[in-house]
């Protein structure tokens, strides 16, 4: 018995810790990158809660520079009064500089910390990651609060998924036929906005897509998302349905071509009608709009089909998962130019689910 | 005839020496008989026995009603007793000894000229507590009888409900100077005999000067007398008892205590209560799984807050963080030293609460809470969630049924806050493994404290329904497993 | 009923010993071995590895018919004679042992990096082998209710990845079979590490109460051991894909993550103090094994003694070996020669049992 509590009594001693209320709680991370002639300089902004009296919470930037970004950490504990932690991160935010020199450094440091938060969530914002920590916001204590709302709420419409978490970008980035993207956000006059999404090769950002591409790209690459489809005949008549989509993916391969169907099985609840007479009281007209939904739907695709293939070399729409599964992995295969020679095909079926409580 | 006298004088001499020559004995002479009398004289205790029952049973019969001349009947005690004594429970004792203890015990004896052994009747009287309901395990349901401290009632309350022809008292007599009786009892054809005969030989090694409670039984003779857990339950309610003589467990009952005890205990007894039992199986299971839920909480919880502030920060749900340093802002003590000064002084309340009268009692503990949880907040010596996690264990310990089992967890929980302290979580895995190598180990008279079977599981976790207890369970040793049959076709 | 006297195993403790034999720090790096020489395969790999305690079982059950009583040491001595039995014994003792010291620093590693980075190793792995210890002290009915308690505690982290389900897809292990037989030949060769341990079969099946019983009880923790392995090969490639799984050290716990429960912030914290549970479990069987077996070859000192004293050698090599690199270079060179040892080993005595006369008093 006496040898068990000695023992401990010998392992007690050099045992340390610190209190919460002592530690540095960073909210946000950013990351910059300045090229100076051929000397690369990582900054790396972190955004932390300041509690101030009568309980309110601000937020405070702390900025640590340096070759590498285990250095950045020392020149940041030189500002900061309190002990770094990189656990509770909610948000990291890359700028558009530093993903397009390729984020593989980076990954490797949040795979390596056994600590790091892997549900964060990453976006791109353009110009500086440090502006964007910087600004405030009205309502939320910092603006990672609001960029963490932003992107997690983002998956209600325009198709967006919400995997967008550390967890999501690392098992992405080096698995054979997947890619990633994630949300590209901006400051503009009235507030951050996110404004397209950032397609990477790898972990090199290598192009941004508009919102408009960004939701096809989302409806053809995502299964199970959400947004908003619409048949507009002119400024009056249109109407729009909110649509849950399935997505299945088949793969052929002909004489070396490849040809890959999407399927998508969209389902729909109409949000207003103003384009269709009876569509509630009529079989008819009903089979006739999901008729002409699957077209418009199939059109939208195919418009931007083309320019997904190969503006970007990249295998944006995750097809060449399918085809290794397929047909074999580690062959050596690029999937990137692979897909740019290949057939897509899109096959949508739209089924109306809900209508809604009245017609006006 | 003064022989005859010296003869029953040197008796009743003998005897009042084996009593103790300077209590309460009353000696009785009186003449028996109508032509040649008699000498006899009767000793009793007085206040041990029913004075009532010795004047209208043994004395008036004796003295008044003899009316043939006995000087010629041989065996002259073996006569009267069964002729005029009209006393049911009587006997003739030769032993001196004897005589003398039960004497003690409140019988009277009586003590023929020319005879050469005693009439020993039993008038046992004295006042003792009416049979009540126990303060100490209420239930609603159930039957509202406890034990008192009279062992002849104790042993007929437990005679009453169980009928089976096997059910068998064994006296022993412990102590040296208290020599109180002490009575085991179990069902001749459950119990495992192997078993029965080491705590017989237990029994049988008791050496002690005197014997209050049956704790005191508990204590010599059980096998881990430095553990921190109980391993002997007692119970107040003689339908408790008698469940557990079904099980194939042994009792003691104890003259003068209330409690009987029951041995083999395992650890799975602390958390049944009796009210489990009488309500329904649904309701049953739901409470008991609380009730191990709160021993979890009791152990665990403020361990992991201790751990989750000192050492793993980055564990603490984000939306608590901002919460939780905001009320930790400025806070003097450590969380270590806080939590376990707000334990300490909840402690005492919970002592204090014991002790004082009932009215003050109350007062206290609820005005002491407050007023000091709510000024040790405002003098910043705890923090807010610091006096929660408290107030939570301390509520949870309330609700382990078993008073020596509450406090039992309560030391570990102390222990474990000290193993988080020094070494975060390890120290709570390490104090976990502990607790569960430790009990792996314990072993009651070839009895495992806790044992898993799966046929077990119904009366551990949860309460299956009554009718579905086919077996006993397995974690006492018995030898006739089968109990009732399932008569439900369900 | 009354257990103790004899101080035997039921089936259920022994069951679950023999499943805590194996199951240890293997799990949480099995899936990269596998994965690199299996690829998308990695699971079948593991079914087939698990050939290897089954044939063991088959040859202790051969031995165990003829000779119910008797364990390892003493067969071996009687087959090979005694100077050459007692260095095949020694040669088991220093298995167990170095098994028990690897099993002690791979937790040690795990445990700082996740759970606990700011303790030194000596201060995790001193107080974590005080609890084996204590165990070894008492019996071996002790060490079997402690892993049967533990492993009811513990069985629900093995079903707590489904949560991943959700977001992998079957598209991750296909194509089945595509890699070939050779490489999954060569996957299952991996395996071996992990389902080593099952030797201590032929220590512990005469310990066990009803002989019977020892096909059921054996096969149902063999039947375990294979499903637990190929289930978490299974989820790590179904979710993290052969790409991402080699870059975690411990791609079980990459796993655990994958849980998304509201509060919570990270399911790791509860998944590697529960697994810190499980292998210490595996630390304490080893332990016991080698306490136990050391009682037998040095008759004079007891198993207690042996518990105190081998408390400090294991601890010692436990803190040499370091962090994962140099330890899994150690494991990699001694662990291949062990099983080649044992396979030999066993099987040859086996053999020879089998023309040996019986136990006396063995009514066969």
């Amino acid at each position: 018995m006496m040898v068990v509590v000695l023992i401990l009594t010998f392992s007690f001693i050099g045992a340390k810790g610190q209190m919460v209320e002592e530690l540095e709680i960073p909210i946000g991370v950013g990351f910059d990158i300045t090229k100076a002639s051929s000397i690369t300089y990582n900054k790396v902004p972190i955004i932390v809660y300041s509690f101030e009296e009568g309980g309110r919470v601000a937020s405070n930037v702390l900025m640590g520079t340096g070759l590498s970004i285990g250095e950045t950490r020392e020149t940041r504990q030189l500002e900061s009064s309190r002990k770094f932690l990189l656990g509770l991160t909610r948000i990291i935010v890359y700028s558009e500089e530093s993903a397009r020199d390729g984020l593989r450094n980076n990954l490797d440091v949040l795979v390596n910390n056994p600590e790091i938060n892997d549900r964060a969530l990453c976006v791109i914002c353009k110009g500086k990651a440090e502006d964007m920590l910087k600004y405030k916001v009205k309502g939320v204590p910092s603006s990672a609060d609001y960029i963490y709302g932003l992107v997690k709420n983002s998956d209600q419409f325009n198709f967006m998924s919400m995997q967008y978490t550390i967890m999501d970008m690392v098992v992405r980035v080096d698995a054979e036929g997947r890619n990633v993207i994630l949300p590209y956000v901006e400051i503009t006059e009235n507030g951050i906005k996110i404004t397209g999404t950032a397609i990477f090769n790898g972990a090199r950002m290598v192009g941004k897509a508009d919102i408009r591409e960004s939701r096809v790209i989302n409806l053809l690459k995502e299964d199970k998302v959400k947004g908003i489809l619409t048949i507009q005949k002119n400024s009056k008549e249109y109407i729009d349905c909110y649509v849950q989509s399935k997505r299945k993916v088949k793969c052929e391969r002909k004489d070396g071509k490849y040809k890959f169907i999407i399927n998508l099985n969209l389902k729909g609840k109409i949000v207003n009608n103003c384009l269709y007479n009876n569509l509630n009281s009529d079989v008819k007209t009903l089979k006739t709009f999901e008729e002409d939904m699957k077209k418009t739907a199939e059109k939208m695709c195919e418009e931007y089909i083309n320019k997904i293939k190969c503006e970007y070399n990249t295998d944006v729409l995750d097809l060449g998962r399918v085809a290794v599964a397929r047909y074999g992995r580690g062959t050596g295969t690029d999937w990137n130019s692979v897909i740019c020679n290949s057939i897509i095909e899109v096959k949508v079926s739209f089924k109306v689910d809900t209508e809604g409580r009245g017609d006006y | 005839m003064d022989e005859r006298k010296v003869i029953n004088q040197s008796n009743i001499d003998n005897i009042k020496k084996l009593i103790g020559s300077k209590s309460e004995i009353v000696v009785r002479t009186f003449i028996v008989g109508n032509k040649n009398f008699l000498e006899a004289a009767i000793m009793y205790v007085n206040g041990l026995a029913d004075v009532d029952v010795i004047d209208r049973d043994i004395l008036k019969p004796l003295m008044l009603h003899v009316a043939e001349d006995l000087t010629n009947v041989s065996n002259i005690e073996d006569y009267i007793y069964k002729k005029y004594v009209a006393v049911s429970d009587t006997y003739v004792e030769g032993d001196v000894n004897k005589a003398a203890d039960s004497i003690k015990r409140g019988k009277t004896v009586i003590i023929m000229e020319g005879a050469s052994s005693f009439i020993v009747v039993n008038t046992t009287g004295g006042t003792y507590r009416a049979i009540s309901e126990p303060h100490n395990d209420p239930t609603l349901r159930g039957p509202k009888e406890g034990f008192i401290e009279n062992l002849e009632t104790n042993i007929s309350l437990l005679s009453r409900k169980i009928k089976d022809k096997n059910l068998v008292t064994e006296k022993y007599v412990l102590g040296r100077r208290s020599q109180t009786d002490l009575v085991i009892m179990y069902i001749d054809d459950i119990v495992d005999k192997g078993f029965l005969n080491r705590i017989r030989e237990k029994i049988e090694t008791i050496d002690i000067d005197s014997i209050s409670s049956d704790s005191f039984i508990e204590q010599c003779i059980e096998e881990h007398p430095y553990s921190i857990f109980p391993q002997v339950i007692a119970s107040e309610r003689p339908d408790v008892v008698q469940s557990k003589l079904m099980e194939g467990r042994i009792a003691f009952l104890l003259d003068g205590s209330p409690f009987v005890s029951t041995y083999p205990t395992v650890m799975a007894e602390f958390f049944q209560t009796t009210e489990d039992y009488y309500e329904r199986s649904i309701i049953g299971s739901f409470i008991r799984i609380v009730r191990l839920l709160a021993v979890f909480i009791v152990i665990t919880v403020p361990s992991i807050y201790i751990t989750l502030i000192k050492f793993n920060a980055e564990l603490i749900p984000i939306e608590f963080v901002e919460s939780l340093i905001k009320s930790r802002k400025g806070i003097a003590l450590t969380p270590f030293m806080s939590l376990l000064a707000m334990q300490l002084t909840i402690e005492f309340l919970r002592e204090g609460g014991l002790r004082l009268p009932s009215k003050i009692g109350q007062t206290l503990s609820v005005v002491g809470g407050i007023i000091i949880g709510d000024a040790a907040l405002n003098a910043k010596i705890v923090s807010s969630s610091t006096l929660l996690v408290a107030g939570i264990t301390t509520v949870a310990s309330f609700a382990i049924s078993d008073y020596q089992m509450a406090i039992s967890i309560r030391i570990i929980s102390y222990l474990m806050l000290i193993m988080s302290n020094w070494l975060g979580m390890l120290g709570i895995v390490i104090g976990w493994l502990f607790i569960i190598a430790y009990l792996s180990s314990m072993n009651n008279f070839g009895v495992p404290y806790v044992s898993f079977r799966i046929g077990d599981i119904k009366d551990i976790f949860i309460r299956a329904p009554l009718w579905t207890m086919k077996n006993r369970p397995e974690g006492i040793p018995h030898k006739d497993s089968k109990r009732q049959s399932i008569f439900r076709r369900r | 009923m009354d257990i103790e006297e004899k101080n035997l195993l039921t089936p259920s403790q022994f069951t679950f010993t023999l499943v805590s034999s194996m199951i240890g720090t293997g799990v949480l790096t099995l899936p990269n071995d596998v994965i690199k020489a299996a690829k998308q395969d990695g699971w079948i790999s593991c079914i087939i590895g698990g050939i290897y305690p089954i044939y063991i079982f088959v040859l202790a059950y051969l031995v165990s018919k003829r000779f119910p009583k008797s364990n390892l040491f003493v067969l071996s001595k009687k087959c090979f004679g005694k100077l050459l039995g007692n260095i095949f014994n020694v040669i088991f003792i220093s298995y167990c042992i170095l098994e028990a010291a690897f099993i002690l620093s791979g937790f040690g590693n795990v445990f700082r990096i996740y759970a606990a980075p700011f303790l030194r190793s000596y201060q995790v792995i001193l107080p974590i082998l005080i609890v084996p210890a204590f165990i070894s002290f008492k019996s071996i009915v002790s060490l079997g209710r402690f892993n049967k308690i533990i492993f009811y505690l513990t069985i629900f982290l093995v079903f707590m990845p489904i949560g991943v389900f959700k977001q992998s897809s079957v598209l991750n292990i296909m194509p089945i079979g595509d890699t070939g037989i050779v490489s999954i030949m060569k996957g299952a060769k991996e395996t071996a590490y992990s389902y080593s341990g099952i030797e201590l079969i032929f220590l512990l099946y005469p310990l066990l109460e009803e002989k019977k019983k020892f096909l059921k009880c054996s096969s149902a923790s063999i039947g375990i051991t294979i499903f637990v392995y190929t289930w978490v090969t299974f989820l790590a490639i179904f979710y993290l894909g052969i790409d991402i799984s080699p870059k975690f050290f411990w791609p079980t716990i990459a796993l655990a993550d994958s849980i998304n429960i509201p509060i919570i912030n990270s399911f790791r914290f509860i998944f590697i103090s529960f697994w810190a549970l499980v292998m210490i479990k595996g630390l304490a069987t080893y332990y016991y094994a080698s306490c136990y077996t050391w009682s037998l070859l040095v008759k004079r000192m007891s198993k207690k003694t042996f518990a105190v004293l081998i408390y400090l050698p294991i601890a010692y090599i436990a803190m040499r070996l370091g962090n994962p690199t140099l330890r899994g270079w150690c494991v990699n060179k001694t662990i291949p020669y062990y099983v080649a040892f044992n396979i030999i080993f066993l099987s040859v005595l086996a053999f020879l049992c089998h023309f040996k006369k019986g136990d006396i008093s063995e009514k066969n």
